[in-house]
């Protein structure tokens, strides 16, 4: 993925591995402290992908048990925030297929309060736009737009995480760029 | 829209997406760029998709949850741990219990006077907190019960049982063994109490099917 994450620093890096070593022990106060450190991260993927603030809430901290049950197989070659991402964006879209059977919550578009915090500056409003747009989208063209317009994902990857093709990535991605323009301008 | 270019509106909507992807062949981006210049509608959806690709990458990459989810979190990725105190009764009290089976389930009227393989309870539960040991000691009370029950009925019991007893008894004594020492380092782990606490009872069990093959 084209992704920049950003990396710690050597020394946090360092503390990070600490962290991942006593959490790959067992040690909750270590695992607590990763939770920490990447909860904002997973939370907003999550929010952009469920389109709903509740049901991110909940799905932020179903990424965090199965980070949990899977850290034993995090080999350290990257930040952990890294191997945690695709775990989050897969725990999410797990999500989005198994919510066709719950479609009530697919077009939240007023539980975003999350995001409207004061004191974001001058370029506040145009993003409380577009996240509050997001929601209003349909569950597929959602996902797409934010894993290939906000998390910088490739089609391909995209059709292999979401299980569709490569072609019908690019159409949800079309439909959604469509559908966020006329939300934009209304 | 203008009639000065070969590609229609239509067509150039539909490659706007790989045009601003920079995923279009040379030929294509070039007829892209010579509509856009000449079609004012066009142009005006090329802003706004530019502009949109730009607030995309304006969102803001972490957002604080309205609430710690971290609560919610640690109580699924271990049982809940409640004070020390409540498990250490709880063990008391499945010992009592194991204490009022084996009082039931004794058939003759013999006072037990201590079995020949009981674990000296003392020295085993040596530097456990004084609740754990009580409970050892109860459980202890109910093994002592029942292994004078089968050492009076020894002569009928098949020495293939005594001998698939006694290796039951030696691994259920080690397991016993392996959680005390567990346990001295980490005394309120309710895990480790279960631990103690099933193990027992599988003890418990284990003497009582003997002891009813003789009744």
């Amino acid at each position: 993925m084209s992704t920049t994450i950003a990396s710690p620093v050597p020394d946090d890096r360092a503390v990070e591995r600490g962290l991942v070593a006593r959490a790959q022990q067992g040690d909750l106060v270590a695992f607590e402290e990763l939770y920490r450190r990447n909860v904002g991260r997973v939370f907003a993927l999550c929010c952009r992908l469920a389109g709903d603030g509740l049901r991110a809430e909940e799905l932020a901290q179903d990424v965090f048990v199965r980070a949990w049950q899977k850290i034993g197989q995090f080999r350290g070659d990257s930040a952990f925030s890294s191997w945690l991402h695709p775990l989050a964006v897969n725990t999410a879209l797990s999500e989005r297929r198994s919510l066709k059977r719950r479609t009530a919550r697919v077009f939240a578009t007023d539980d975003l309060e999350a995001f409207d915090r004061p004191g974001r500056g001058p370029g506040r409003e145009a993003r409380l736009d577009l996240d509050k747009a997001l929601g209003t989208l349909p569950p597929g063209a959602r996902a797409v737009f934010v894993l290939h317009d906000v998390e910088g994902y490739k089609h391909e990857e995209i059709a292999r995480m979401t299980g569709v093709a490569t072609g019908t990535s690019k159409a949800q991605l079309h439909r959604a760029r469509r559908l966020l323009r006329e939300a934009l301008a209304r | 829209m203008t009639t000065t270019t070969t590609m229609d509106c239509d067509r150039a909507l539909e490659a706007l997406d790989d045009y601003v992807d920079g995923t279009l062949g040379e030929a294509a981006f070039q007829e892209v760029e010579l509509h856009l210049a000449g079609c004012a509608d066009c142009a005006a959806e090329h802003r706004m998709l530019r502009e949109l690709l730009a607030r995309a990458a304006e969102l803001p990459p972490s957002v604080a949850p309205p609430r710690d989810l971290w609560p919610g979190i640690a109580e699924r990725l271990a049982p809940r741990r409640p004070a020390a105190s409540r498990w250490t009764m709880g063990l008391a009290a499945a010992a009592a219990l194991a204490v009022a089976v084996t009082m039931v389930s004794r058939s003759g009227p013999e006072t037990p006077t201590g079995a020949p393989s009981a674990t000296p309870v003392a020295a085993a539960t040596e530097g456990l907190p004084p609740a754990l040991e009580q409970a050892e000691a109860e459980y202890a009370r109910a093994t002592a019960q029942l292994m004078a029950a089968i050492e009076a009925r020894r002569g009928a019991l098949p020495p293939r049982t005594v001998a698939a007893l006694e290796e039951n008894l030696k691994t259920i004594d080690a397991a016993l063994a392996e959680v005390r020492t567990a346990l001295r380092s980490d005394p309120a782990n309710p895990h480790l109490n279960l631990l103690l606490a099933s193990t027992h009872q599988r003890k418990v069990e284990v003497l009582r099917q003997v002891v009813r093959l003789t009744t």
